[in-house]
């Protein structure tokens, strides 16, 4: 029987090598009507790229996170770097997800307009930013180093708002959700 | 053709791109961190150094020290002591183990009857990692055992570190000691010791005095001596409760921090005089509860979700027709205030004849194109 930390290993490398992938994909469809050369013809496969990778690090995600929370000392968030590795892997969870379901309802024509283009390089480039910063605190929690030490993050430290302030930015969320996928209908 | 070949060349450049990146990686690389103190096998699971086909060989000369006698029960003091540190490597850190045996798995002492009381940084582990800056060349690390049963044992010292400079930059390095054979002993009737269940304090928190309750046995005296990491020792003064029994107060650490505490039994037997305890002061990190995190997690998940999707909100049918009818009307509208009422001005060439039978000139100068292509009246010109 795998145990949870290894399945959690083994999540975690599928859910950053994708992301990662997605990044560089979003990375280079947002520059490349910008290239001067004949790349700028290739932005539908990297949107397709950039998209299938995110879509398959969000399958992975949920995996990640329920078995870090299995592998988690006590099988809880008993510090501030475990919450902060759940704050930052929710958002991103919400930022990939909003990333894919605007691509499915726009098409390929999101990357026409520089607003479009800009906001889809953004929304999938800062989902790819925060599972990266989430594997990060896991590389600092389990072997005290990671990649981005030399950034001095401060995960030992967490924003922890007011209940009140969480459920106000949750209806926040929800209404700008239903105004968007309305918009549509 | 001349395609195929280009597309072939591309694909060979990309392929040995590839092979120069693969082939740039090394096999194994130190980690310069380290992986923290803890209770592991020598080979980590294949996550430190263990691994025969990865590291290098340790040239740092590894050694045991032990007291004369080790009685069962009773704990005692086991150091590693760890020379030629920063001769041919620069270390920086090294994990040191104590292990049982060399089998690569189930070979912390533990396997082997032993208890592991302290391992000297305030934990109960066989691993610990030491910074090698200031050492010298040579390095000791003492853990406190307690073994179970009589009999000759073995202790193995292992050692792990990398390199921070020269030709073997961020290779690991391994290595391990011979075997060391210590003797456990049966206790003698009257001496004096500690009781066979007592379990030091390990660690406590920064700002608070620490009570430490002693139980003896064949004991009618017990003074107590501490020290913290610069060396000074000082006296605790020691309160018996009932027989056998004694208490003493370590004082508060200030900021974190390792205190090692001894005592010395006397009785109607030979006095001795314990291992040193180590005592950690660490500041534990506040409790977080889970609900809040959730809340905030799934409210900020939920909050850019929202966000993006309204950003990105495409256009209703009902605008897009607008945007295309006004388009139309623009056209339109340009083009009735150039000549509203202007024929094409490309009229149609009349034919040999002249002008078919029946037609005026204006009926030509609209409808001339439909008769030439026999359209005009549905075929019937």
């Amino acid at each position: 029987m795998i145990s949870s930390n290894t399945f959690h290993v083994v999540a975690t490398e599928l859910v950053v090598g994708a992301y990662s992938l997605a990044g560089l994909a979003f990375l280079f469809c947002w520059l490349s009507p910008r290239l001067p050369f004949s790349l700028h013809d290739k932005q539908a496969s990297g949107d397709a790229v950039a998209h299938a990778a995110l879509m398959f690090g969000l399958l992975a995600t949920p995996f990640a996170i329920w078995s870090g929370l299995s592998s988690a000392p006590g099988g809880e968030m008993g510090s501030a770097l475990l919450a902060n590795k759940m704050l930052f892997s929710l958002s991103g969870l919400g930022l990939a997800s909003a990333t894919v379901v605007v691509r499915l309802r726009t098409g390929i024509s999101v990357w026409d307009s520089t607003r479009s283009s800009t906001i889809q390089a953004l929304s999938g480039g800062g989902a790819t930013g925060l599972m990266l910063l989430t594997a990060s605190a896991g590389g600092t929690f389990a072997r005290g180093e990671s990649l981005l030490d030399w950034l001095h993050l401060p995960y030992n430290e967490t924003l922890l708002m007011p209940t009140f302030l969480s459920v106000i930015l949750l209806l926040l969320g929800i209404t700008c959700a239903t105004i968007g996928l309305r918009s549509s209908a | 053709m001349k395609g195929g070949i280009e597309l072939f060349q591309r694909q060979v450049k990309v392929l040995l791109l590839l092979l120069v990146l693969v082939a740039s990686t090394t096999l194994g690389a130190a980690e310069p961190g380290g992986n923290g103190d803890g209770l592991r096998d020598m080979q980590c699971g294949g996550a430190c150094h263990g691994d025969a086909g990865q590291n290098a060989t340790s040239s740092l000369s590894l050694s045991i020290e032990f007291a004369e006698h080790v009685w069962m029960g009773q704990p005692t003091e086991v150091t590693i002591v760890v020379q030629g540190v920063d001769v041919n490597h620069d270390e920086g850190l090294v994990g040191l183990f104590l292990l049982s045996s060399t089998n690569a798995n189930a070979d912390t002492p533990l396997s082997d009857g032993w208890e592991i009381l302290s391992d000297g940084n305030g934990g109960m582990g066989n691993y610990v990692e030491r910074s090698t800056n200031g050492s010298g060349i040579s390095l000791e690390h003492t853990w406190v055992l307690r073994p179970d049963a009589v009999g000759m044992r073995s202790l193995y010292a292992s050692v792990h570190h990398g390199d921070a400079g020269g030709s073997s930059e961020g290779r690991p390095f391994f290595g391990v000691s011979e075997a060391f054979e210590i003797e456990v002993e049966a206790v003698p009737e009257d001496l004096p010791r500690l009781d066979d269940a007592f379990i030091p304090t390990s660690m406590r928190e920064v700002g608070s005095e620490t009570k430490i309750e002693l139980h003896t046995a064949f004991t009618e005296a017990v003074s107590v001596e501490w020290k913290t990491e610069d060396g000074a020792v000082l006296q605790a003064a020691v309160n018996a409760t009932t027989p056998d029994h004694w208490e003493f107060t370590l004082p508060a650490a200030l900021n974190p921090s390792v205190l090692q505490w001894r005592a010395t039994l006397t009785g109607e037997g030979p006095s001795q005089t314990t291992p040193w305890f180590a005592v950690g002061a660490q500041i534990s990190p506040e409790e977080v509860e889970n609900g809040p995190i959730y809340l905030q997690g799934f409210a900020m998940g939920l909050l850019l979700f929202g966000a993006v999707v309204a950003l990105q909100k495409p256009r209703t049918s009902t605008e897009q027709s607008a945007k295309i009818y006004d388009g139309t009307d623009e056209i339109t509208a340009s083009m009735a205030e150039s000549n509203p009422t202007e024929p094409s001005s490309q009229i149609a060439p009349l034919p040999e004849g002249g002008l078919p039978p029946g037609w005026t000139a204006e009926q030509w100068e609209w409808y001339g194109h439909e008769y030439l292509a026999g359209t005009y009246g549905d075929g019937q010109s």
